[in-house]
């Protein structure tokens, strides 16, 4: 058909719809006209002229349709109608449309943030790359027998190493190295106060091969990466360019101090380049560029694991030919280099936010958020399918008069569904909104990491809008359909009649989604008690030393370019200026920030037994003699250390409670050896303290001991003091400032700040299903309401007829509380068995608390049961108290 | 075609589509006229329903092998009036030496 003509018809239909509709009006009656004529010219009577007429041209109504489906955009125009007309049905019924959009609209919502979340973190790459898709990380793994072990990791390799893969692999068209993390902490000075900076070290052709474009002078070329002659050079972020330099546009060539060592400013990256990895990077350096100057036994040895590669595959590469090179490559290297190299591979993953090893952990977290938020989503859905059967329910005549008319079923099945699809849309604006509110609330109550450098946050983009219309379109198309198909099944004659009466299929529907739907919310409702349990437990849980009032200062002497001695000298100063200060109670340092997830290792053998297989796995801290008091951890016997213990005395160790009862039973533990460590370095116990929570607030009793700051030098230091009223943390940091203006500052803060961050994946998870359960059961008790409410709609002409029989009024609220009840039952015992199923993979979430924890279930099943009794009541005692006769009068 | 009541009810779509075109191609006629004008040229054995009619009316008008135009009827009654196109006279002349192509290999087949 040719296609110009078709395109203006096309135009007349849509653009002068009116027009058309009333020549096709005209048409059709001067054509019954002719006809009339043309039949009393035969000599028929008028009436029955007319008649003949009508008979003849077979309806006017559908030939008016007939006509109008063959026109073109007839699709559209139709389409267009049924939404014009489902609009203006919702809007007639503003309650029904208000509960659906809104059920709705908070049901996706959920699962838009969280879609957000995983859009952000696990869908996208860092930004800044070229053509990430072609990138690769490559990292160590450990072997068992030839193949990765189960605990394989995805970890650093040293530099030597690096090397040998950089010439020998011939699958990437480029293989950089960085180092993030630990080294890479630097204190930028740069005239006045110090800040600290958290950068990289990486190999010379790191931005090459990620594609990354340097907006000013220049990256790095191979000779900045040299061992002979180690160029101190730096290319420094975008954004470290405008708030420390104001992006001064002579910044090139200056000179900055990193950790007290010159280095030239050589170039600034683009705007949106802010390094390879989830922490954001702000300057790089040459690998050979080791700031412990002249030592460059990082680079030299191969021993020291402490890179990570990244690489460009070549065009037509996949994945797993990468992977089997830099497998071969390893497999050379481990023969060649045995004792640095023996049952280690190398393994190449894809690139994305997150670091190859935890990525896992996340996926986890992420898809138990999507399980809580897919939940209250399928509530939702069966609440607003229930709404719309019995919308269509009580629109049957309506509807029946339709089909009556000829009206096709697929036609009105559409323009059900249309009216849905309407619904569920309405309900996506509502979930963006409420997702971009709740994304906002979400992201300012995640606390930062104690130790790193990671800020989560993160917006709502087109995704996560696009996500939602799609989701929306799904859900309208589910939730209407089967609603939908039960009001049209062609029940004609009884439409027609005044019987309301549902049809058995569509109550039986009607049962199953309320029965659903509390099945649901028991679900929900149980990991909710059981998450809140948890917490609440954990709350509960003493860590052995008030917490409350506790702050901390962290400083790395690194970064103020301190050697040990220098280093020592001023620890010492730092804390007893501290300790001075006028509002301390009691102040120490540590290396290790309690319940901050962090932990070093301390494994530590007794006396004669040496043997790996004597090992005893304890974890240790380093400590300065302020910090019992300053924590309030009480001495159980012995003493706490002294001025005396210090390098050249005999070395001692204060242990806990369990390291002792564990080693020396029924014995004194004082007096005692522990030998610490490769070098079976030994200790004497010289204390014993009362056990206290060390990693997280969960753990179980572990060996423990600490080791006084005047024997082991540890550069990183974190001052923790208790101040006898208000909070000290400005003066602690005054102390620092007067001390050194170029030693930074790498985070301060009250200990419960730093520490709700270990508990953070815990406390989200509870909130999310607190509010998700409540959600839940709410939208449940609405379903609940409605089916008892139609029950006793259908039942009150019964019930009528039984009061005036006689029977008392109680019996009556029975007959329909009964029918409610037992969906009720039904939904709560099918609830409580998929909870005893699914609540299992919440374990490592709970503390305190079994999964199968008969008082969640318990409760669960009463207030679900409970809620069913009161929505059920409700409808049941107003069909009982209605007038009898009346009630047989109004059918 | 002994059964005309038969042949009726299977009134291909094709078949309406070249009658129609035939029946205008002497001259403007409404649709009633139209109708009579098949009934004529096919000696009765053909009468197309108004329901089948007018739709292919509006369909060969959409494709641009029809116009109307609003005229007075021999009666003195308003009628729309449908004439041919250029492009419905081509389309027409096409369809007709198809049409003899099939009838002739129909005949052939159904003769052997």
């Amino acid at each position: 058909m040719p296609v110009l003509p078709r395109l203006a018809a096309l135009w007349r239909n849509l653009v002068h719809r009116r027009r058309v509709e009333r020549d096709l009006d005209d048409e059709l009656r001067s054509t019954i006209e002719m006809l009339v004529d043309a039949k009393l010219r035969q000599g028929m009577r008028p009436e029955d002229a007319r008649r003949a007429a009508a008979i003849e041209l077979g309806g006017v109504t559908v030939v008016r349709q007939q006509i109008r489906e063959v026109k073109a955009g007839a699709g559209l125009a139709s389409l267009l109608e049924d939404l014009r007309y489902g609009v203006r049905a919702l809007r007639r019924s503003p309650l029904f449309t208000l509960t659906a959009v809104s059920s709705l609209g908070v049901g996706m919502a959920g699962v838009a943030v969280v879609f957000g979340l995983a859009d952000a973190y696990l869908l996208r790459y860092p930004p800044g790359l070229a053509d990430p898709a072609r990138l690769a990380e490559v990292g160590r793994l450990r072997l068992a027998g030839g193949n990765p072990s189960d605990d394989a990791g995805f970890n650093t390799f040293s530099y030597p190493n690096f090397r040998e893969y950089r010439t020998r692999q011939t699958v990437f068209d480029g293989l950089a190295a960085y180092h993030l993390g630990g080294l890479a902490r630097f204190g930028l000075g740069t005239g006045h106060e110090a800040v600290p900076v958290l950068g990289a070290y990486v190999s010379a052709n790191y931005f090459d091969v990620l594609g990354v474009s340097i907006a000013r002078g220049r990256g790095f070329s191979a000779d900045d990466e040299r061992l002979d002659q180690a160029r101190a050079v730096v290319v420094i972020s975008h954004r470290l360019w405008q708030t420390q330099f104001n992006g001064a546009a002579d910044v090139i060539g200056r000179t900055v101090r990193l950790n007290g060592r010159p280095f030239t400013v050589i170039g600034v990256t683009s705007r949106d380049f802010a390094g390879y990895g989830l922490e954001e990077q702000r300057l790089w350096v040459p690998l050979t560029a080791y700031p412990d100057g002249d030592d460059l036994t990082l680079v030299a040895s191969r021993g020291r694991q402490w890179l990570m590669g990244i690489g460009r595959l070549k065009p037509g590469v996949g994945l797993e030919q990468a992977r089997d090179q830099m497998a071969r490559i390893a497999a050379d290297l481990a023969r060649e280099f045995p004792d640095d190299n023996k049952d280690h591979g190398l393994g190449v993953e894809p690139t994305g936010v997150l670091p190859v090893d935890g990525r896992e952990a996340v996926h986890l977290f992420v898809g138990l958020l999507f399980a809580l938020v897919g939940l209250v989503m399928l509530i939702a859905c069966f609440t607003t399918a229930g709404l719309l059967l019995a919308r269509g329910v009580t629109r049957a005549p309506e509807l029946g008069l339709r089909l009556a008319l000829g009206a096709a079923r697929a036609r009105v099945v559409r323009l059900l569904v249309i009216e849905s699809l309407t619904i569920a849309l309405t309900g996506a604006v509502v979930a963006v909104a409420l997702a971009w509110l709740g994304t906002s609330l979400l992201v300012s109550a995640i606390p930062t990491a104690p130790n790193r450098n990671i800020q989560l946050a993160w917006g709502l983009g087109w995704r996560v809008v696009a996500f939602s219309i799609g989701l929306a379109t799904v859900v309208g198309l589910v939730c209407g359909l089967v609603p939908a198909w039960t009001a049209t099944r062609p029940m004609l004659a009884s439409a027609l009649s005044r019987e309301r009466g549902g049809s058995a299929p569509r109550l039986r529907a009607r049962a199953a989604f309320v029965v659903a739907q509390v099945a649901l919310s028991v679900l929900l409702v149980v990991c909710a008690l059981l998450l809140t349990r948890s917490m609440r437990h954990a709350a509960g849980i003493d860590p052995g030393f008030r917490m409350d009032g506790l702050e901390v200062v962290g400083i790395d002497l690194r970064l103020g370019g301190y050697d040990e001695p220098r280093g020592r000298i001023l620890a010492d100063e730092l804390i007893r200026r501290v300790e001075s200060l006028p509002n301390v109670r009691a102040a120490g340092s540590a290396r290790v920030v309690p319940l901050t997830r962090e932990r070093e290792g301390g494994r530590f053998w007794l006396p004669g037994e040496f043997g790996p297989e004597k090992m005893i796995d304890g974890s240790q801290n380093i400590v300065s003699r302020g910090f019992f008091d300053a924590l309030g951890l009480p001495l159980l016997a012995g003493r706490q250390f002294a001025a005396t213990d210090r390098v050249g005395a005999p070395a001692v160790a204060i242990v806990n409670e369990t390291l002792a009862r564990q080693m020396w039973p029924g014995q004194e533990a004082v007096g005692k050896k522990i030998l610490v460590g490769r070098s079976r370095w030994p200790l004497d116990v010289v204390g014993v303290v009362k056990d206290a929570k060390y990693r997280t607030i969960g753990e179980s009793p572990s060996p423990f001991f600490y080791v006084p700051a005047t024997l082991r030098y540890e550069p990183v230091q974190w001052i923790i003091v208790r101040p006898a009223s208000a909070s000290v943390i400005a003066d602690v940091r005054a102390v620092i400032r007067t001390l050194d203006p170029n030693l930074p500052v790498t985070r301060s803060g009250a200990l419960a700040e730093l520490t709700a961050f270990t508990l953070f994946p815990q406390r989200l998870v509870t909130w999310l299903a607190t509010i998700v359960a409540a959600t839940g059961v709410f939208l449940a008790a609405l379903g609940v309401y409605g089916i008892a409410a139609y029950h006793a709609s259908l039942r009150t002409r019964e019930i009528g007829i039984r009061v005036a029989l006689g029977a008392a009024r109680g019996q009556a609220v029975k007959l329909v509380l009964l029918q409610t009840g037992r969906l009720a039952v039904v939904g709560i015992a099918l609830g409580l068995s998929a909870a005893a199923l699914l609540t299992r993979f919440l374990d490592g979430m709970l503390y305190g608390v079994r999964p199968l924890d008969p008082v969640s279930f318990a409760g669960a099943a009463l207030v679900l049961g409970s809620l069913a009794v009161i929505a059920g009541l409700i409808p049941a005692r107003r069909a009982a108290s209605v007038n009898p006769v009346e009630a047989l009068r109004a059918q | 075609m002994k059964t005309p009541a038969s042949a009726r009810a299977t009134l291909l779509q094709g078949t309406l589509d070249l009658l129609i075109l035939k029946a205008l191609s002497t001259g403007e006629l409404h649709g009633l006229g139209v109708s009579t004008r098949i009934e004529q040229l096919t000696g009765g054995t053909f009468a197309p329903q108004p329901g089948s009619l007018f739709p292919a009316l509006h369909r060969l008008e959409e494709a641009g092998w029809l116009e109307s135009a609003w005229d007075t009827s021999e009666n003195n009654r308003r009628a729309k009036y449908y004439t041919l196109t250029k492009a419905g006279q081509r389309q027409l002349g096409e369809e007709q030496a198809n049409w003899n192509r099939i009838a002739l290999a129909m005949a052939r087949a159904l003769e052997g």
